[in-house]
C-alpha cells in the first residue's frame, strides 16, 4: 500500500511518457545499492515520503494540498523531475529497510529479496532490460496493456487534455507485464509471477488511494521523530548481531582475556636451515673448511648407501623393516630396563614380601622336585629337618632371647614390641611348620585346614613328649612303604602314626588319672564313651550346616579313616577315647569358641581393638609358658592380677566342678598351676584356638549367625563340650560374666544328670533359649567391672546401646505425652486451688481423684496413640527422627535455591563432586578449579571486535569442513567395501 | 629399651622428576576411605579462605599527588597500561606513569575548568581536552614527554585548537576513526582535520548534555547524559539521535560494556547505577545500589564482567554486572568526593581521582597478591576461589565475604537509608492494601524511568 503511493506522486506531478512501470524502477534502484546510496539511505532528507510510508492512513487534507502542486508550471516540474527521481530511490530503499526489520514474514516479497541480494538482482534486472529492449518493437500488445494501465490510474489528470487520459496510448507507460507476456520460456516464470503479485498489490492499494490527495510535508519535529524511530530500529537491528556472541561468552566456563591471540609464529628449524647462508666471515670460513675437508652431505651418503644396498641385494624395504624391528626391540629393552631399575629402587617391605611370596609360589614344590631330582628333594628335606631339629632343641624363637625376656619382664606395653615378639613366635612356629609342609607336600592336598590345626596341637604334644621321637617318626615316614592300598600312602601312615603316639601318651595320662578317680568316675566314663560316639555324629551334623559339601566329603573321608584307626586301637586302649577324640577332631574347640561368640550378635571385630589382641597375646604367652614349664615369669605378675579380677565369681564354681570331675591335681598348686598337667591340653587348645580363631576372623563372622542357628538346633550339646566351653569362658574375660548363669545351670544339671541316665543330659531347646535370654540380660552393665564394661562395650556396642537408645526414645516420647497431658488435664481439673476447699482438715475427695485418674489414663493412652500415629519414626525402632528445626544445622542451610540454579536437586548435584586434590586426579583438579576469567598478565584487553570474531569463526568453519571431508573420505573408502551390503539395507552411501 | 629417633629426611630424588617426561610424583593417597567427609572439609576450607580473604584485603596501593586542584577528569591510555592522563579544575593536565607512580608530563592546558579529556584511538598518540573556555585542544603525548625544562616549554603547545561556538561539557573519541564528539548545548561531531564540527546533533529540545561516551563495540553509537535527566542515544552512521530516556534523576556518567555491545550502565544522581539494554529502554536490566550519595562516575572493567563506580560519598564501589549490591567498597580517610574512577587496561587496577587533588591506585581484587606467585600457590588460590564460589551461598560464608567496614558517618547514613527505604516500602504496602486504586503498580526496574522520547 505504502509503496503504491510513491509512483502515484510521480505520475500526478509529471508525465512520464515512455517510462517503465514504477514498481520496476523501484526495484532496479533498490537493487543497485552502491555505497553512496547506503549513506543516503540513512540520511533523513525525505521525511515526507517516509511519513507516507509509515503512516499510510494519514488525513485527506494532506493529499489535497499535494494536488495543488499540479498547477505548478512545467518548467518547475522539469527541474523537480530529477530531484524526485532521487527521492524515489531513497524512499523505496527506506521502505525496504523498514520492511526488513519490522515484518520478518514479509521476506518473500521481491523487494526484500532484492535487498538481501542486490547484486544478483541487478544482474537479473539488466538482463530483463535487455530482453525488454529487444522485444519492445512488437507493438500491439503494449498498446492494449498501456490502455489498461492508464485506466487503473483514473484520477491522474494532465493539463493537455481532459479526455486524453484514456486516449493517449503513445504516452502511456509500458508495463513490465505486457512486456513479459511476449516472452515465452520457463526461465522467466518466477519473475513473471513476482511481477504479477506486485501488480495485484498495487491494484489493491490504488483503489483506496484514488480518493486520497497527496499529503502535506510534515513539521520538522515530526520528521525528526520519524527519522529517530527508524534510526533506532536500524541501530537495534545492527546491534542485535551481538546477541549470540554475548550469550555464548556468558555461558563459557572460562574466558581468557585478551580475546585476540598472538599471531606471530616462530620460524621452524627447517625453515631456518633452508634460509641459512653464511654471511659473516667466520661462517664463510667454516664453510670453506668443510668444503675442503669434503664432508659429505646427507644426499651423498644416502646415495652411497643405496648403492651398497644394491650390491648386497637387499631391498630398501627389507632394511627398513629390519630397522624397525631393531628399534622396537631396543625400545622394549629400554622399557624393561627402566622397569627393572624402578623395581630395584623400591624399598617397600611389603612389596619385597609380596615379591618373595610370589617367588615361593612359582618355585617348585617338593613333589615336583622329587619328580625331577629325587636326590635334591631328599637333601632339601634333610635340611629342613635339621633346621627344625635345631629349632626344637634351641627353642630360639620361643621367647628365649635376652631381649624378649627383658621385654616380658617389663611388661609389654607398646604395640611394636608386642608385634615383634609375636612375629618371633610366628617364625618359630613356621620353622616347625615347614617340616610339616614338607610332610603335607607328600600328603594329598585335600587335608583340610582344620586338620592342620589339629596337627598343630599334636605337634605341641610332641614337643612335650620329646623332640627326638619326632625325628625318628620322620625317618620312619620317609622310609615306610611297606603297607598297601590307602594305607600305603604317606599321609595315611602319618596319621596312623600320629594317632598311635597320642594314644599312647593319653593312655598313660588317663591311667594315672584313673587311679585317683573314685567309683563315680566309672559311670562318667561310660557317658564319655557314649558322648564320644555321639560327638562324632553330632559334630558332623553341626559341621554339615556350616561347611560346603566338598568339605563335608573330606571330613567324612577323614572320619572313616579315623574310625578305622579307632577300631584297630579300641581293643588296646578303650579308656583313652575322650582324649583321642579331642585330639583328632581339632576343630571342635574352634567350634566351641564360635558358639560362644554366636551367643551375642557380635559386632565385627575391630582390627585395632587392642583389648582383644592383648588378651590373645596373653593366652598365647600362657600357652608358651605351659609348654616350657616356665614358672612365675615375672612379666606375668600383672596379668595374673588381672585375670584373678576377671575370673570373679565364676571361679569358685569352676573349681568345685573340677573337683567333682576328680581332676584334683591342681589342688596343691598355685592359680597358674591349677591348670597344669591335667588341663594342659584344654588350655593349650583354648589359647591356640582363640589365636586361630582370630586368624580366621572373617570366616567366623560370616558363620556367626549360622552357628547361632546351629546351636539352637543342637538340642543335645554334650556334657563335655559344655564343660570345655565353660572352661574356655572362664579364661575369656568377656565370657565370664555372660556365661555365669549358664554355667550354673549346667552344673546343676550335671549334678542331676550324672546320677540319671544320658537322655536327661540333653538340654531342652526351650531351656537353651532361656539361657540365651539370660545371657543377654546378663550383659547389663551393672554386673560388670568398669574395665569389663569398657571391653564389652567396645566388643558389642549394639547390644548395650540398643537398650539405652530405646529407653531414650521411650523417655522422649513419654515427655511429650506428659506435656500434652498436662495441658489437656488443665481443662479437666481446672485451675489448681480453685473450686476446692483448702487448708487443714479438708478431706480428699477420693472419688473425684479416681475419676480424674481414670480420665488421665484414658487421655494418656489416647495421646500416646496419636503421637505414635504422627511420628515418622514410630515404626523404626532404632531411629529417632527429629521433626523440629535444629538450630545448629541452620549454618549449613540455604533459605532458597540460589539464583543460577532452578531446583534444589540441581544445586545439590552441583556441590556433590568435591573439588580438592584428595578426591580428584591432578588433571581433574585443574579442570575443576579453572577460574571464570583469566587475564593474561600485563596485556591490555581490547573491546570485543566483530571482524576478529568473524575471522575466527571462518577459520573454525574451515577446519570443521576439512575434518568432515577427511572423515567422509575415510568412510567412503571403507564403505566401498561394504557398498553392496548397505544397498541391500537401503542405506544411502554418501 | 632402644629408642627410635625419627628424622625428617628429604631426598630430592623422591619428589623431583629426573626428566620432563617422567611421571609426576603425586603425594597423595587415592583411597577414598582415607579422605572422608569431603563436603564438610571443603566447606571448612571455603570458610577459612573467605576469612583469609578478609584478612589479606588490602586494596589501596598508592596516592599520587601533583595536582593543585580537584581532579575531575581522568582517562587511561588504550594501549599502554601504565599511562593515565588527568585534568584538574585549574586547567592543568598531567600524564602519569602508574608503574613509577609519578607524573611524566604536565601542561597548563586551559585557563578554566577542564570538563573533559579523551585519548585518540586506536593508537593513542594524541589526547584532547575541552574546557569551559569553549576550546578543544589536541595534544601529542610525545610533545609533552620532553622534560619540564623551560626550553621545551615552548614545545608544549597543542597540536591544534578547536574553537566551539557552544559550551562544552564533555568529550569522547571514536574508537577507530579520527572523529570525536563533544557534549554541550548540542552534540557536535568533530574531525581531527577540521576546525569546525561537521555535524551537530540535537533532539530539538533545549538541554545541555554533560557526559558523553562512545560504544567501544558498536562504534558508531554513543550515549549522552543530559541536564533534563535524560540519557540520549545517537548513531553516527545515520547521523541522528535515535532515542532518549528520561529518568527521575540526572545521570552523571555513562559507560558501555566493552564485551556486550548493547549494554551500558549509567551513574545516577539518586545513588544508584542502572544497567540498560540499548534495545529495551523501558526498563533497566539491573539496578545497582549501595552508594550513599550521588554516583559521579562509572567505568567498565575491560573484561566486561564488572564495573567500578565513584561517588560523592567518598567511596568507590565495585559491582558485578549482574548483581544488585556491590562486591567491594574502597575508601580511605583522606579520600574526599570521588569524581572519577577508571579501570586499568588489564582490569587488575582501579584508578580514582577525587577533589582532594590526589589520584589513587587500587587493586581491583583486594586480597589478590600482586607479585608473581608460585605455581602451587596459584593453584591453591584458584582452589580457594572455586570453593568460595561453590559454598558462597551458605549463610556464614556469605556473611563474612560480604562484611565490609564503612566509615562511621557512612555507616549511619546507610542505616538511615535503609530505614527510609523500609518506611517507603511500608507506606506503599499500606496504600496498596487500603486504597488499591491509588497505587500504580510498576516494577522496580521500571519505576525510575519517567518516559522514553521516541
Amino acid at each position: 500500500m505504502s509503496k503504491s503511493r510513491i509512483p502515484k506522486i510521480n505520475l500526478e506531478t509529471y508525465e512520464l511518457p515512455s517510462d517503465f512501470s514504477d514498481s520496476s524502477i523501484d526495484e532496479s534502484l533498490a537493487f543497485g545499492s552502491s555505497e553512496d546510496e547506503e549513506i543516503t539511505k540513512y540520511k533523513p532528507t525525505n521525511p515526507k515520503n517516509k511519513k507516507k510510508n509509515q503512516l499510510s492512513n494519514s488525513s485527506n487534507s494532506e493529499s489535497q494540498s499535494e494536488s495543488e502542486e499540479e498547477s505548478e508550471s512545467e518548467e518547475e516540474i522539469k527541474k523537480k523531475k530529477n530531484k524526485n527521481k532521487k527521492k524515489k530511490k531513497v524512499t523505496s530503499q527506506k521502505v525496504v529497510g523498514i520492511n526488513n526489520f519490522t515484518e520478518v514474514s514479509d521476506s518473500d516479497s521481491s523487494e526484500s529479496e532484492g535487498y538481501e541480494n542486490p547484486r544478483k538482482q541487478k544482474k537479473r534486472h539488466d538482463n530483463l532490460l535487455n530482453i525488454v529492449g529487444s522485444v519492445s518493437q512488437k507493438g500491439d500488445k503494449f498498446l492494449k496493456d498501456g490502455k489498461k494501465k492508464i485506466t487503473k490510474r483514473g484520477t491522474v489528470k494532465t493539463e493537455t487534455s481532459n479526455e486524453g487520459e484514456y486516449s493517449a496510448p503513445i504516452r502511456s507507460t509500458v508495463s513490465l507485464n505486457s512486456l513479459l507476456d511476449s516472452i515465452e520460456g520457463e526461465q522467466f516464470g518466477e519473475l513473471k509471477r513476482n511481477l504479477k503479485r506486485d501488480d495485484e498489490k498495487q491494484k489493491g492499494s490504488k483503489k483506496k488511494k484514488n480518493n486520497n490527495p497527496i499529503n502535506v510535508p510534515l513539521s520538522e519535529p515530526a520528521q525528526m521523530r520519524i527519522t529517530r524511530k527508524v534510526g533506532y530500529e536500524q541501530t537495534k537491528e545492527a546491534i542485535s548481531k551481538w546477541q549470540d556472541i554475548v550469550q555464548e561468552n556468558r555461558q563459557k566456563k572460562t574466558m581468557v582475556y585478551p580475546l585476540e591471540k598472538p599471531t606471530s609464529a616462530l620460524p621452524t628449524t627447517t625453515k631456518l636451515v633452508k634460509e641459512f647462508s653464511s654471511r659473516t666471515e667466520m661462517e664463510m670460513e667454516i664453510d670453506e673448511i668443510l668444503k675442503n675437508a669434503k664432508v659429505e652431505d646427507e644426499k651423498q651418503t644416502t646415495q652411497e648407501e643405496n648403492l651398497k644396498l644394491k650390491k648386497n641385494k637387499i631391498s630398501v624395504e627389507e632394511v627398513w623393516e629390519r630397522r624397525k624391528e631393531l628399534a622396537k626391540i631396543r625400545s622394549l629393552m629400554f622399557e624393561e630396563e627402566k622397569k627393572a631399575r624402578r623395581r630395584k629402587r623400591i624399598k617397600s617391605k611389603k612389596f619385597r614380601k609380596l615379591l618373595r611370596k610370589e617367588k615361593e609360589k612359582s618355585a617348585l614344590t617338593l613333589d615336583e622336585i622329587a619328580m625331577i631330582d629325587p636326590e635334591e628333594a631328599r637333601s632339601r628335606i634333610e635340611l629342613a629337618e635339621r633346621k627344625r631339629a635345631i629349632e626344637r632343641v634351641t627353642l630360639r624363637h620361643k621367647n628365649t632371647s635376652k631381649w624378649t625376656k627383658r621385654a616380658l619382664k617389663r611388661g609389654v606395653k607398646d604395640k611394636q614390641t608386642r608385634d615383634a615378639i609375636l612375629q618371633q613366635l610366628k617364625m618359630g612356629e613356621q620353622l616347625l611348620k615347614k617340616i610339616k609342609s614338607v610332610n603335607s607336600d607328600d600328603e594329598s592336598s585335600d587335608y583340610s585346614k582344620s586338620d592342620e590345626d589339629g596337627d598343630d596341637d599334636e605337634d605341641e604334644n610332641k614337643k612335650k613328649n620329646g623332640n627326638e621321637k619326632d625325628i625318628g617318626l620322620w625317618q620312619k615316614k620317609l622310609n615306610s612303604k611297606d603297607k598297601k592300598g590307602l594305607f600305603s600312602l604317606k599321609f595315611m601312615q602319618n596319621a596312623i602314626n600320629k594317632n598311635k603316639d597320642k594314644n599312647k601318651d593319653d593312655y598313660q595320662e588317663e591311667s594315672e588319672d584313673g587311679e585317683e578317680d573314685s567309683g563315680e568316675e566309672g559311670s562318667k566314663k561310660k557317658e564319655n564313651e557314649k558322648d564320644e560316639e555321639e560327638i562324632i555324629g553330632r559334630r558332623t551334623f553341626g559341621f554339615n550346616k556350616k561347611k560346603p559339601k566338598a568339605f563335608q566329603k573330606k571330613n567324612k573321608k577323614k572320619k572313616k579313616l579315623l574310625k578305622s584307626n579307632l577300631d584297630d586301637e579300641e581293643k588296646d586302649n578303650k579308656k583313652s577315647d575322650p582324649k583321642k577324640k579331642k585330639l583328632n577332631n581339632s576343630d571342635q574347640p574352634i567350634n566351641i569358641e564360635m558358639e560362644n561368640s554366636s551367643l551375642f550378635e557380635v559386632a565385627p571385630f575391630d582390627k585395632e581393638d587392642e583389648q582383644i589382641e592383648e588378651w590373645n597375646t596373653k593366652n598365647k604367652k600362657n600357652e608358651q609358658k605351659d609348654e616350657k614349664d616356665q614358672k612365675n615369669v615375672k612379666g606375668k605378675g600383672k596379668e595374673k592380677g588381672k585375670k584373678n579380677e576377671q575370673k570373679g565369681k565364676g571361679k569358685g564354681k569352676e573349681k568345685g566342678k573340677e573337683k567333682e570331675k576328680g581332676k584334683g591335681k591342681e589342688k596343691g598348686k598355685g592359680k597358674e598351676k591349677e591348670k597344669g598337667k591335667g588341663k594342659k591340653n584344654e588350655k593349650e587348645e583354648n589359647g591356640k584356638k582363640i589365636v586361630n580363631g582370630k586368624g580366621k576372623k572373617d570366616k567366623k563372622e560370616k558363620n556367626t549367625t549360622k552357628k547361632n542357628n546351629a546351636s539352637k538346633k543342637n538340642n543335645k550339646p554334650n556334657n563335655k563340650r559344655k564343660k570345655r566351653k565353660q572352661i574356655d569362658d572362664s579364661k575369656n574375660p568377656w565370657m565370664r560374666g555372660s556365661n555365669q548363669k549358664e554355667i550354673k545351670q549346667n552344673q546343676k544339671k550335671k549334678r542331676r544328670n550324672s546320677s540319671n541316665n544320658e537322655i536327661t543330659d540333653m538340654i531342652n531347646p526351650k531351656q537353651l533359649l532361656n539361657v540365651k535370654k539370660a545371657d543377654e540380660s546378663n550383659l547389663n552393665l551393672k554386673n560388670m567391672d568398669k574395665t569389663q564394661k569398657k571391653v564389652v562395650q567396645k566388643a558389642f556396642p549394639n547390644t548395650i546401646f540398643e537398650e539405652e537408645f530405646r529407653k531414650e526414645k521411650d523417655e522422649m516420647i513419654n515427655d511429650k505425652v506428659e506435656k500434652i497431658l498436662h495441658e489437656e488435664m488443665k481443662g479437666v481439673i481446672g485451675l489448681q486451688g480453685w473450686g476446692n476447699w483448702g487448708g487443714k482438715g479438708v478431706k480428699v475427695n477420693y472419688k473425684k481423684q479416681q475419676r480424674i485418674n481414670k480420665i488421665k489414663l484414658q487421655k494418656k493412652a489416647k495421646i500416646r496413640k496419636t503421637i505414635f500415629k504422627n511420628r515418622k519414626d514410630s515404626n523404626l525402632k532404632d531411629v529417632i527422627l527429629h521433626e523440629g528445626r535444629l538450630k545448629e544445622k541452620t549454618k549449613y542451610k540455604i533459605g532458597r535455591v540460589p539464583h543460577p540454579f532452578t531446583s534444589r536437586e540441581q544445586y545439590e548435584s552441583s556441590i556433590r563432586v568435591p573439588l580438592g586434590r584428595e578426591w580428584n586426579t591432578e588433571t581433574q583438579f585443574k579442570e575443576l578449579i579453572k577460574p571464570e576469567v583469566i587475564v593474561q598478565m600485563g596485556s591490555a584487553i581490547n573491546p570485543i571486535q566483530y571482524a576478529l570474531l568473524r575471522k575466527e569463526q571462518l577459520i573454525k568453519k574451515k577446519r570443521k569442513q576439512q575434518r568432515q571431508r577427511n572423515f567422509l573420505g575415510s568412510r567412503n573408502s571403507k564403505s566401498k567395501k561394504n557398498n553392496s551390503k548397505k544397498e541391500d539395507l537401503g542405506v544411502k552411501v554418501d | 629399651m632402644d629408642t627410635e629417633i625419627k628424622i625428617i629426611s628429604r631426598r630430592r630424588k623422591k619428589y623431583v622428576r629426573s626428566t620432563n617426561r617422567d611421571i609426576n610424583i603425586v603425594h597423595r593417597n587415592p583411597n577414598p576411605e582415607s579422605h572422608p567427609f569431603e563436603q564438610a572439609r571443603e566447606y571448612k576450607r571455603a570458610l577459612n579462605s573467605v576469612k583469609m580473604d578478609r584478612i589479606f584485603a588490602k586494596p589501596f596501593l598508592t596516592a599520587m599527588t601533583g595536582h593543585i586542584d580537584g581532579i575531575y577528569c581522568l582517562e587511561r591510555h588504550p594501549k599502554y597500561l601504565s599511562r593515565v592522563v588527568s585534568a584538574s579544575a585549574d586547567g592543568e593536565i598531567r600524564v602519569w606513569d602508574l608503574m613509577r607512580r609519578k607524573t611524566v608530563a604536565n601542561v597548563q592546558a586551559h585557563n578554566q575548568f577542564i570538563r573533559g579529556i579523551t585519548i585518540s584511538k586506536p593508537n593513542g598518540n594524541f589526547f584532547f581536552s575541552c574546557s569551559d573556555d569553549q576550546t578543544i585542544k589536541q595534544w601529542r603525548f610525545s610533545d609533552l614527554r620532553s622534560n619540564v625544562n623551560s626550553e621545551y616549554q615552548k614545545k608544549k603547545k597543542p597540536v591544534s585548537t578547536f574553537i566551539s561556538e557552544e559550551t562544552l561539557r564533555g568529550i569522547d573519541h571514536h574508537w577507530s576513526r579520527h572523529t570525536f564528539v563533544t557534549s554541550g548545548d548540542t552534540v557536535q561531531v568533530w574531525d581531527h582535520k577540521r576546525s569546525k564540527p561537521f555535524q551537530k546533533l540535537t533532539f530539538g529540545t533545549t538541554e545541555t548534555s554533560s557526559a558523553i561516551k562512545f560504544s567501544p563495540v558498536q562504534k558508531n553509537v554513543f550515549a549522552t547524559a543530559g541536564s533534563d535527566r535524560s540519557v540520549g542515544l545517537y548513531d553516527l552512521k545515520i547521523s541522528t539521535p535515535i532515542r532518549k530516556v528520561i529518568l527521575k534523576n540526572q545521570t552523571n556518567a555513562i559507560s558501555w560494556n566493552p564485551m556486550e555491545a548493547f549494554n551500558f550502565t549509567v551513574a545516577n544522581e539518586d545513588q544508584n547505577c542502572y544497567t540498560f539494554d540499548m534495545r529495551r529502554l523501558d526498563r533497566a536490566l539491573c539496578i545497582h545500589n549501595g552508594h550513599l550519595n550521588a554516583v559521579m562516575d562509572v567505568d567498565y572493567s575491560p573484561t566486561g564482567r564488572e564495573f567500578v563506580t565513584a561517588s560523592y560519598d567518598h567511596t568507590i564501589r565495585i559491582f558485578n554486572i549482574r548483581s544488585i549490591s556491590s562486591r567491594d567498597v574502597y575508601h580511605t580517610r583522606r579520600m574526599k568526593r570521588v569524581f572519577v574512577a577508571k579501570y586499568s587496561g588489564d582490569s587488575k587496577f582501579i584508578i580514582s581521582a577525587s577533589d582532594d587533588m590526589n589520584i589513587r591506585l587500587w587493586k581491583s581484587e583486594a586480597s589478590k597478591p600482586l607479585l608473581p606467585v608460585d605455581r602451587k600457590e596459584k593453584n591453591a588460590i584458584k582452589y580457594r576461589e572455586s570453593l568460595k564460589k561453590r559454598y558462597g551461598y551458605l549463610p556464614e560464608i556469605r556473611r563474612i565475604s560480604k562484611h565490609r567496614h564503612l566509615p562511621r558517618v557512612l555507616y549511619f547514613m546507610k542505616q538511615q537509608k535503609k530505614k527510609s527505604l523500609q518506611a517507603r516500602a511500608r507506606k506503599y504496602r499500606n496504600m496498596k492494601m487500603n486504597n488499591p486504586s491509588s497505587v500504580k503498580q510498576t516494577k522496580m526496574r521500571k519505576r525510575f524511568i519517567v518516559k522514553q522520547l521516541k
